[in-house]
């Protein structure tokens, strides 16, 4: 029966967000853009929402709820209003979790879901991003070569979140060679087993720690691989349907504070929102808001169907990186020169939603 | 709880109304293209027992019920009795699928039907609708538009003259759809200038009354299946009883004919997407499945082609509009206010089908261009779906003006 209404507790995840986006985020956002520092408080606020331990099994110290891809969505919708680079790092242990909850052995499972502490945030991560132009998932160069009991991996990753900080990042690589998809195995690599190169400089993003990594013949034993046997192209439909999630949010946020400037701004006598050129192009803005959020809903509820959302989540990623471009610039453009200089954030949500279109495995769900 | 499950009617709905337009739709709709203003007598007559038979029907009339009855209904019943709104957008997008222009020639209340669902009172809904799902086929036309306006409708100049229990119509109303053969005109006039929107009324109009006219019909870009006419009205008298909402009711007129678009709105989208989707259908037949070219989603777009590129985009737009009108639907389904979604629904779908119709004539080369195809005729089709029903612009000013919680006057 198809539906586009939130459950209750659906609907109240996304206010509990919402107001931590606006009250908490929102207050620090612009220091945390200039310092490139997020303040730990925040991170440790965020962290105890719980959202990244709440699927963790109770036996592993979690919360022991249903890993929903809907929820997810939700809340990555509503945290990215508030701050992008905050919302990737709080959520960063997720990119290491939900791939172990749906990949991992028990083993596995249980040495580092204890880790996880629910009042304590403990950073993991995943690399997947190599420095490469162009860079391209199905040829990745980052090889893993069977020694024995240990598979020893050589190669560059970048654009590595928290790397320099997490207990340990699940690295994306392939045993054997060849393009495709379908060989790349995760392989958990502890802090100190790969040496965090500098951090990265980016156009958005700047007050999220990325690093590049030299994997220099890390050592990594069997029993430390997730095997995923072709499960990546499913992770990465859950990473692109959460990259669609987290579009609409910093959409959004652009877009309200537009429409608020927009009522308020006198020119020529009237609100500048009285005219049409600026009327009707926040009217596109909504719209398209909208329609991303909807394919965030539709991607993510084909996943918790078990559905195959990889094609789902690509063309909806694709479209939403794109349109967020469309949406930014134009929220830039409704502030006039005042969307130009850094006393208004518009000019971060556009350098931030930037990245969409780049990047991959930002958020996971 | 957000869920894109379709019930069994709606898959059943999709794929009957599918099959529908593959076999009896497509094959006919060159025919009716070119021989434009003959009635496609066969193909209505079938299409009008096939879904008497069904007990279904294309009413965009099931819509929007006044709002006294819909609470009623709503404390009655938790759940609507059935999604009549969501359904019918999930089925027209095949119809349309099938052809646009003979899309609009299948019988029922139309947009007529409508206006009469939105303005009418209880017995006045229960009378009209009688005649417009009977055994016959039969359509209710909508006449809003005249020689000097289209979009500001509050500029109706047809004049509506009390005379006893009757009201004496004049004016000339262009553009009707489906005005050749109606057995209902919802015809909207003004009781005096001076009063402004609130004396704009709707009154329904039967076939054979006396001084209702057909004048002509328009040669067109599109939908030519689709008859559109202009209807003169010279001292045609309707009785009191036709007058939408009954005489006491002085506010709903004007408003009565803006909620119809609440109904209309979205499933005027469904249609353009599904045109929209033939035309990506038709391309995607040729390169994909006949010529073997893969689309990889999601790949680095130096590893793609452009043709993969543009098809992945095409689907993506026409899935990004698809879901602006479920949700619109379902809106007024479930008796939430939709007028921003509905003209968000109508604003998206008007924009990518146009978008989309273009492209695929240029991805298929010259041959594209070839009447041999329909591609050339969808994107003909496609125009109107951003005119009629309300402009591109307007769907953007209703959307605006919601956004901005602006005033007409705030808005212009
Ligand atoms: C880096 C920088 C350097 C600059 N250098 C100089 C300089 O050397 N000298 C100088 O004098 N100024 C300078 N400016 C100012 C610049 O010219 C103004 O910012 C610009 O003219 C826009 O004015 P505004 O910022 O007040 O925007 P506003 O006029 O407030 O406009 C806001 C938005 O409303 C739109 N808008 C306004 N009126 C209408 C209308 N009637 N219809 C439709 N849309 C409308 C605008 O297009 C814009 O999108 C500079 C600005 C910047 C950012
Ligand atoms: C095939 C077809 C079938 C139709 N069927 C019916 C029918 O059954 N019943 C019926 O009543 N009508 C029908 N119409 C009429 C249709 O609804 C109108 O054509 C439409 O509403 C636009 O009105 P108009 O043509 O007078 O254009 P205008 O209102 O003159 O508009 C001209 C242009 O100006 C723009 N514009 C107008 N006002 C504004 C504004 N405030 N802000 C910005 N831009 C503005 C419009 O968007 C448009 O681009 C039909 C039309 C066609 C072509």
């Amino acid at each position: 029966m198809v539906s586009f209404e939130l459950s209750e507790e659906q609907a109240l995840l996304r206010d509990t967000c919402r107001d931590f986006a606006l009250t908490i985020m929102r207050k620090q956002d612009r220091p945390a853009d200039e310092s490139g520092e997020i303040p730990a408080d925040i991170i440790k606020q965020g962290h105890e929402l719980g959202l990244t331990t709440g699927y963790i099994p109770e036996a592993y110290g979690g919360a022991g709820g249903q890993l929903s891809a809907l929820d997810s969505v939700i809340v990555l919708e509503e945290l990215a209003y508030g701050n992008l680079s905050m919302t990737v790092n709080i959520l960063a242990p997720s990119l290491m979790n939900v791939p172990l909850m749906l990949y991992g052995t028990e083993e596995q499972k249980k040495k580092y879901f204890t880790m996880n502490k629910p009042d304590q945030f403990q950073g993991f991560t995943a690399a997947l991003v190599e420095p490469s132009v162009r860079f391209d998932i199905e040829s990745l160069k980052t090889t893993a070569a069977d020694d024995g009991d240990d598979f020893v991996l050589n190669g560059e990753k970048a654009f590595v979140s928290i790397a320099d900080s997490a207990l340990a990042t699940l690295v994306f690589a392939k045993k054997g060679s060849g393009e495709g998809l379908a060989g790349i195995d995760g392989f958990i690599v502890p802090a100190g087993g790969f040496t965090v190169k500098e951090r990265e400089k980016n156009q958005g993003l700047r007050a999220l720690k990325q690093f590049t990594l030299s994997l220099d013949g890390s050592r990594v034993a069997r029993n430390e691989v997730l095997k995923l046997s072709g499960g990546f192209a499913n992770l990465l439909a859950r990473a692109r349907t959460a990259s669609i999630a987290l579009t609409a949010g910093v959409c959004r946020a652009a877009y309200e504070y537009a429409l608020a400037y927009a009522k308020e701004r006198i020119a020529f006598g009237e609100p500048i929102a009285s005219r049409q050129s600026v009327a009707f192009t926040l009217a596109e803005m909504a719209m398209e808001i909208d329609a991303i959020r909807l394919m965030a809903w539709k991607s993510a509820w084909m996943l918790d169907k078990g559905m195959d959302a990889y094609k789902e989540a690509s063309l909806g990623k694709r479209y939403a990186a794109d349109t967020a471009m469309f949406i930014t610039r134009n929220a830039t453009q409704i502030l006039g020169g005042h969307g130009f200089v850094r006393e208004h954030p518009v000019e971060m949500w556009y350098r931030d939603a930037r990245s969409f279109a780049v990047s991959e495995f930002m958020a996971i769900v | 709880m957000i869920d894109f499950e379709f019930t069994p009617i709606m898959k059943m709905a999709r794929e009957f109304t599918h099959n529908y337009a593959r076999d009896v739709m497509r094959p006919i709709a060159r025919k009716y293209d070119e021989e434009e203003h003959v009635e496609p007598t066969e193909f209505i007559q079938k299409t009008h027992e096939m879904f008497r038979s069904l007990g279904f029907s294309f009413s965009t009339a099931n819509a929007s019920g006044d709002s006294e009855e819909k609470s009623e209904h709503k404390e009655k019943h938790d759940r609507p009795k059935m999604e009549m709104n969501l359904l019918g957008a999930i089925a027209i997008e095949e119809i349309a699928w099938g052809c646009p222009g003979l899309t609009l020639r299948i019988p029922g209340p139309g947009l007529g039907g409508a206006a009469i669902m939105a303005a009418g009172t209880p017995e006045q809904k229960k009378r009209f609708m009688k005649v417009l799902n009977g055994p016959k086929p039969s359509y209710g036309a909508m006449a809003l538009t005249e020689p000097g306006f289209g979009s500001d409708a509050s500029a109706v100049a047809t004049t509506a003259v009390k005379d006893g229990d009757y009201y004496i119509l004049n004016g000339t109303k262009i553009f009707v759809t489906g005005g050749d053969m109606a057995d209902l005109y919802v015809v909207w006039a003004t009781l005096g200038k001076d009063l402004g929107r609130s004396g704009i009324k709707a009154f329904v109009v039967e076939k054979g009354t006396p001084g209702l006219k057909m004048a002509r019909l328009e040669h067109k870009l599109g939908i030519r299946a689709s008859d559109t006419a202009e209807v003169v009205l010279e001292d045609c008298r309707v009785h009191k009883d036709n007058l939408l909402g009954g005489e006491k009711k002085e506010e709903k007129g004007f408003k009565g004919a803006m909620q119809t678009f609440d109904a209309t709105r979205p499933m005027v989208a469904a249609m353009a997407i599904g045109i929209a989707r033939s035309a990506y259908d038709f391309v995607y037949e040729d390169f994909v499945v006949k010529n073997g070219l893969e689309i990889n989603y999601g790949r680095p777009l130096h590893k793609r082609g452009y043709i993969e590129t543009v098809l992945e985009d095409m689907e993506a737009k026409i899935s990004a509009a698809r879901l602006l009108t479920w949700k619109a639907a379902w809106m007024l389904d479930h008796s939430l206010p939709n007028l921003k979604e509905a003209s968000m629904a109508k604003a998206k779908a008007g924009t990518v089908v146009d978008e989309v119709t273009q492209k695929a004539i240029e991805l298929y080369g010259p041959e594209g261009y070839s009447r041999k195809h329909l591609l050339e005729k969808w994107m003909r089709d496609a125009k109107v779906y951003d005119v009629f029903e309300g402009t591109g612009q307007i769907q953007r000013l209703v959307v605006a003006r919601a956004i901005l919680d602006y005033t007409r006057k705030e808005l212009k």
